[in-house]
């Protein structure tokens, strides 16, 4: 499975959503698409899935065009939050509607994954509380086996618990039947140890697309003195500041050299690692939230 | 196995500290069969490509070694390397540092022995 | 065609034919009840079944239409399926569906009329009915019949394509719709075959929805 976008931008009514993003993905793997509210993941998402076409550049899979490629698009599953409102099917019979369609789908696997999420298959879609409709969605995506499966948010409305299972489901299905899954998120926290490459857009720009770990090693905090953190940390990327009395501490993005190693011990200071989380947030700030 | 992962270090450095662990403490004999991805996959719910890099880890480290169709087994002397392995680490993280401090304070060579001796009776602090 | 496409357009099929059912379902139990009240009240049968299941049947075939967008075009994607499978899915059901509405009223109208007959209960036909000889359509008229009621589907989804995209174009095309339904329906346009005036209409709303749906952004 190879996904690639190449310079692809997206514009409705004069307004920019998605500006010359290009990336490759090659499973099989899992990849968090990371981005605040807005950011865009939804529209890279449904272009990447045929849902709307790109304004500019190409979206392949496998080197075939996605867009209204019946091929391509029938290895594609994207799950995302949806309304049910005027559903008024068993739950049985909407899953079959799907499984119709998709050649790989395992009605066990469905059936076994509905009893645990505790849904019902005589139940009607329109009258699922929010965390059933979550369940029964992650049921079809995970039970299609697609080679591409897209989770955009897919687990908003499940407590606790039920995004637990997700997770361990997500898991043990991936292990069983390799695929390319991307989950998109804002629960970074709870999610990051799931990932093995993020990708991460800000303001419909592509900010980073690396192996998870890599990424997150970049981020460091450095504490101690003022001065001398300030001294350290003239020349590098500063993306949070805390500041308790004379003691000062920032979050630092970029490559961490042995000469900084030195630096660091002669001007006597600690650095630690930080969250995935933390990284995350302090890298997609506005400019303007900084004032604050 | 510890019951929970720390979110400020790499994971897959953690998954190999804790193979490590188990091994130093005896937990894990050597030539027995080390925990299978799948295994550590479900019980920390990791992906297992970052538990791979860990165990792969270990495996150029020459502490595991796979048996074909098997799995993953503990290399015979691999505690006693890792051991050695340990003790350096010790050394530099815990006792270098620990005489620089006493230097510091201006404890001397023999009040540090007798500290270090008191392990456990009276901790002076607090 | 593709097996997909195939199993798209029967899945489609089995979708209408279920609503189409129950309309006719309806229809023939308020024809029944309408005929009973007329014949307590006037003494004899006023309505032929053929008659007025022709315009209901153009409104039921408008709301089909109607429903045939937004939903429908979402599900397609979701499941897998190109927008080109979606087009040709509803256009293909849509017209195996007037066909077979058009047919099924036909043979039910025979039914009925042999039932009338069998009982004697024929005699109660009005003068204008047994004038007009209006008890079932000519092959002509079928066809007639046919293509109006595949036009009024054709209205229905160029309706609510328009709806999709913007409400302005939704208000367009009912105005459209109004409009091509009056001059085929006229009756100056009547007397000159209005049959090639539907069959034209047909056509261009096909290309139209085929050229709309093609490249249409659909929100996930």
């Amino acid at each position: 499975m190879k996904i690639n976008f190449n310079q692809v931008s997206f514009t409705r009514k004069q307004k920019t959503i998605l500006h010359n993003i290009s990336f490759q993905l090659e499973g099989p793997k899992i990849v968090g698409l990371l981005g605040r509210n807005g950011a865009g993941k939804t529209t890279l998402l449904s272009i990447l899935t045929a849902f709307q076409q790109a304004s500019n550049g190409t979206v392949t899979l496998n080197n075939e065009t996605t867009f209204e490629n019946e091929h391509a698009v029938e290895q594609m599953i994207f799950v995302r939050d949806h309304n049910f409102e005027y559903e008024t099917e068993k739950v049985g019979d909407y899953i079959e509607t799907y499984a119709k369609f998709r050649p790989n789908f395992d009605h066990g696997y469905a059936h076994q994954l509905l009893k645990r999420f505790r849904v019902s298959k005589d139940l009607e879609v329109a009258k699922l509380s929010k965390g059933m409709a979550s369940a029964m969605q992650v049921v079809i995506g995970l039970a299609s086996r697609a080679p591409v499966t897209i989770f955009d948010e897919a687990y908003l409305g499940m407590d606790a618990p039920a995004r637990e299972l997700f997770y361990k489901e997500v898991l043990n299905d991936f292990m069983e039947h390799p695929r390319l899954i991307i989950l998109s998120t804002h629960l970074i926290s709870e999610m990051e140890t799931l990932f093995e490459e993020v990708i991460i857009i800000k303001n419909g720009r592509l900010f980073t697309h690396e192996d998870k770990e890599a990424f997150q090693q970049r981020g460091y905090r450095i504490t101690g003195d003022e001065q001398s953190v300030n001294e350290f940390s003239k020349d590098k990327t500063i993306v949070a500041t805390q500041q308790l009395g004379p003691t000062k501490s920032v979050m630092i993005y970029g490559s961490f050299t042995d000469d900084d190693q030195r630096r660091l011990a002669e001007l006597n200071l600690e650095r630690s690692f930080v969250s995935l989380q933390d990284l995350f947030i302090h890298l997609t700030e506005e400019e303007n939230e900084d004032d604050e | 196995m510890r019951p929970t992962l720390d979110d400020t270090r790499p994971i897959y450095l953690q998954i190999r500290e804790m193979i490590e662990d188990e091994i130093i403490e005896g937990r894990l004999l050597e030539e027995t069969q080390a925990p299978s991805t799948n295994q550590l996959v479900a019980f920390y719910k990791i992906n297992p490509a970052t538990i791979l890099k860990g165990i792969n880890q270990l495996v150029d480290a020459g502490i595991l070694y796979k048996k074909r169709g098997v799995g993953m087994f503990v290399a015979s002397g691999s505690k006693q390397q890792l051991l050695e392995k340990r003790k350096e680490h010790f050394l530099r993280e815990y006792v270098e540092p620990m005489h620089k401090e006493a230097e510091r304070l201006s404890i001397s060579e023999d009040e540090l022995h007798s500290l270090i001796f008191k392990r456990g009776g009276h901790p002076n602090e607090d | 065609m593709t097996s997909k496409q195939s199993l798209a357009i029967r899945t489609q099929t089995k979708e209408y034919s279920s609503w189409s059912l129950w309309y006719i379902s309806i229809y023939l139990l308020i024809y029944i009840g309408i005929n009973v009240v007329t014949y307590f009240t006037q003494g004899e049968i006023t309505w032929t079944f053929i008659e007025g299941s022709f315009s209901s049947t153009t409104v039921f075939m408008l709301i089909v239409g109607l429903l045939s967008m937004g939903g429908f075009l979402n599900h397609y994607l979701s499941t897998g399926l190109t927008r080109r499978i979606y087009f040709r899915s509803v256009l293909f059901s849509g017209i195996l569906v007037t066909v077979v509405i058009v047919i099924f009223t036909i043979l039910l109208s025979f039914l009925i009329h042999g039932v009338l007959l069998a009982t004697g209960w024929d005699q109660l036909y009005s003068d204008r009915i047994m004038e007009n000889q209006s008890m079932f359509p000519s092959i002509v008229e079928s066809l007639s019949y046919s293509a109006s009621i595949l036009l009024f589907f054709l209205i229905g989804w160029s309706i609510s394509f328009g709806f999709y995209k913007h409400w302005v174009q939704g208000a367009l095309y009912i105005a459209l719709g109004v409009a091509i339904t009056m001059i085929t329906s006229h009756p100056l346009f009547e007397s000159i075959l209005p049959i090639y005036f539907t069959l034209f209409f047909i056509g261009f709303y096909v290309f139209l929805l085929h050229r709309g749906t093609r490249t249409l952004d659909v929100s996930p």
